[in-house]
């Protein structure tokens, strides 16, 4: 196909030669430091994924463990078994340590997981019948009516497998009603105030019938079952405030490029000081600190589901090495003084009062530590800030508090676990607003935080269980 | 003193920032030369020799080192050129329109007198379908069939736009030249 005509035209193209503008250099260093800093998320967001995946198999996990035919638990299955063996009716009630999840179930033996409120141990008194109970936590042995099951209080989950009180009961333990009953310890009658009134009912005088059997009054009660669901759910309608305090790691990512031809962040690679002008990269040091404060009020929404809002002060900084060039004019800016040919020191910073909005899913919320997903996002304010800019062609170097943009608004993507009152958050921040806006650059904040959640009546808690 | 193009390779694929520029300087002029040769506007051509170097930068560690470090950077400006062509508005309605004009397919082979930079703008006032196929046919060097299956078309249509758009240039050539040789002899 080629001819004489072809041959002609490439020959004369080959050597066809522009001159790009000054300006597309910049555009290429800043889209490869944009793909550099994007490396940062992607490797985090996959890390939090994996974890959150982690979480979600070890969730399926204990689930699926814990489910069986009968959409009961798995604590059920040493009950199934008497209940093959001996056909009991008894009702399982599964209660979290703030009594927030019931769980009923039909025609096995009855078990209660709670969390008592003092010290003290607790006797609970079996019923008038024998059952096969080789499968119980408690013991190998056959339980009897006079086996009486010691659970220290401050780890109390009865495990205990209650006995066919429809059938077999102890008049005196059962209320007149004769439905399917548990004495269940609850840390108060008042607790179950929230509770759906259709669904499970607290009964004074059962209470008492209860006491005889060395169960303290107003610690226990015995709950009707009225409707004999699958499962029966409610939860704590009471929010609580929580002090916030915590630390972490930021990332700030430039979407354009920081320095100018003026600057450079790098040390002079031949260990010399000064400067020399052609040794210039755009490559920043942009991690950081980050240390939060505030309030944060939980308002449980469903059972699985709370909403967090609040005030926090955030501080972020993090420190730049700069070298301006050599023949750059030396100077001073906004307190800072820069010297030409040299590296140079500088702290950025940001203070900012910020309002977290967050929705909290617990995954396991009938477990003594639930473990729960983050997300939501936060809005704020930079009350004082300062970030290095850039330079203009002309060397002059911008190392402002007036660029700062005073609107922040992030997301936020986490998880966290609830230990003893506590709860532990580590969460991912990517902020949507720039923290710095100018036509050199804009900063944007990635932060990786480590929250400790601490409810305000703690240390009163504590000190009242002591 | 300059590096040798292996050793900024090298240091590219540290990703040294100063070895970087220091390509970026070398092969530039060149690309833009290409680029332009795609685009109807220098502003365009730079975009693409932008979005081409981050590729290259970005996909440096492909390069084997078994070729031409030049030709290699020239097929990612090529290709680089295309998906502009295909993601614009302005360029990608053009291509997608369909022949409609018949013509008389020209086999001169006419001498150029033309400077390059004529040439290339001779090239540039070609309809964008016609630019696009005439550049990466005659100058690329690129065949056909190649080209048909480049723009996911078939090669009659490749053979029909090429066809065209080396008769209008011709013809252009030749205008061209006259007025010059009108100028001239004025």
């Amino acid at each position: 196909m080629q001819n004489k005509f072809e041959d002609e035209i490439q020959k004369q193209l080959d050597d066809f030669t522009l001159t790009p503008s000054n300006k597309i250099w910049g555009k290429i260093e800043a889209n490869l430091d944009s793909n550099e800093h994007r490396k940062f998320p992607i490797w985090w967001f996959s890390v939090a994924g994996t974890i959150i995946l982690g979480a979600g198999f070890w969730y399926y996990n204990t689930l699926s463990n814990t489910k069986n035919a009968d959409n009961t638990v798995k604590i059920t299955n040493k009950a199934m078994r008497i209940n093959q063996n001996n056909k009991p009716t008894n009702t399982i009630i599964i209660a979290t340590e703030e009594h927030t999840t019931y769980k009923l179930i039909k025609n096995v033996g009855a078990t209660l997981i709670a969390k008592p409120t003092s010290n003290n141990k607790r006797v609970f008194s079996q019923p008038n019948k024998t059952a096969s109970t080789n499968n119980s936590p408690n013991t190998s042995n056959k339980l009897n009516a006079a086996t009486k099951i010691n659970s220290p209080i401050d780890d109390f989950k009865i495990k205990s497998i209650k006995e066919d009180y429809t059938a077999n009961s102890n008049p005196s333990l059962l209320n007149p009603s004769k439905q399917n009953a548990i004495v269940a310890k609850i840390q108060s009658v008042n607790k179950y105030e929230d509770l759906p009134k259709d669904s499970i009912q607290t009964n004074e005088s059962s209470t008492s019938v209860a006491s005889k059997d060395s169960i303290f009054k107003k610690e226990a009660v015995v709950i009707n079952i009225k409707h004999k669901e699958d499962s029966i759910t409610a939860y704590n309608k009471k929010g609580k405030f929580m002090i916030t305090i915590g630390s972490g790691l930021i990332n700030i990512l430039s979407k354009s490029p920081v320095y100018s031809d003026a600057l450079s962040s790098a040390a002079d690679p031949n260990n010399n000081p000064a400067m020399s002008t052609n040794e210039r990269t755009t490559s920043s040091p942009t991690k950081g600190f980050s240390i939060k404060a505030g309030l944060v009020y939980q308002q449980p929404l469903a059972l699985k589901w709370q909403l967090l809002v609040g005030l926090n002060y955030l501080y972020i900084q993090n420190t730049q090495s700069v070298g301006l060039r050599k023949d750059s004019i030396n100077l001073s800016d906004d307190g800072h003084y820069f010297e030409a040919g040299y590296q140079s020191n500088l702290i950025n910073y940001a203070h900012i009062v910020q309002a977290p909005l967050q929705l909290k899913y617990l995954l396991n919320s009938h477990s003594k530590h639930p473990f729960y997903l983050l997300f939501g996002g936060n809005v704020g304010y930079q009350l004082n800030s300062k970030w290095l800019v850039g330079a203009n062609s002309n060397t002059i170097l911008y190392y402002k508090k007036t660029l700062a943009t005073n609107f922040v608004a992030s997301t936020m993507l986490g998880f966290g676990i609830a230990i003893n009152d506590l709860s532990i958050d580590i969460t991912g921040h990517q902020s949507i607003t720039p923290l710095q806006n100018s036509n050199y650059s804009k900063k944007y904040l990635q932060q990786l935080s480590l929250d400790v959640n601490i409810p305000l009546n703690f240390f009163s808690f504590n000190k009242q269980k002591k | 003193m300059a590096k040798a193009v292996n050793e900024l390779i090298i240091d590219c694929l540290e990703g040294k920032r100063m070895a970087q520029k220091e390509l970026y300087q070398l092969y530039a002029p060149k690309m833009l030369g290409i680029c332009y040769r795609y685009t109807k506007t220098l502003e365009d051509a730079e975009d693409v020799l932008q979005e081409g170097f981050v590729k290259t930068f970005n996909n440096i560690k492909q390069y084997k080192g078994n070729g031409d470090f030049g030709a290699w950077i020239r097929t990612i400006m090529v290709n680089t050129a295309i998906d502009y062509l295909n993601k614009h508005k302005k360029y990608k309605k053009e291509l997608q329109l369909a022949e409609t004009a018949l013509y008389v397919a020209s086999n001169e082979t006419p001498e150029i007198y033309l400077d390059t930079k004529d040439l290339v703008d001779l090239i540039r006032k070609l309809p964008i379908i016609y630019q696009l196929v005439f550049n990466l046919i005659a100058v690329e060097g690129y065949s056909q069939p190649d080209v048909a299956e480049l723009m996911n078309t078939n090669i009659n249509t490749i053979r029909s736009r090429y066809s065209r758009a080396r008769t209008i240039l011709i013809e252009e050539i030749k205008k061209q030249e006259e007025v010059q040789l009108n100028y001239y002899a004025k």
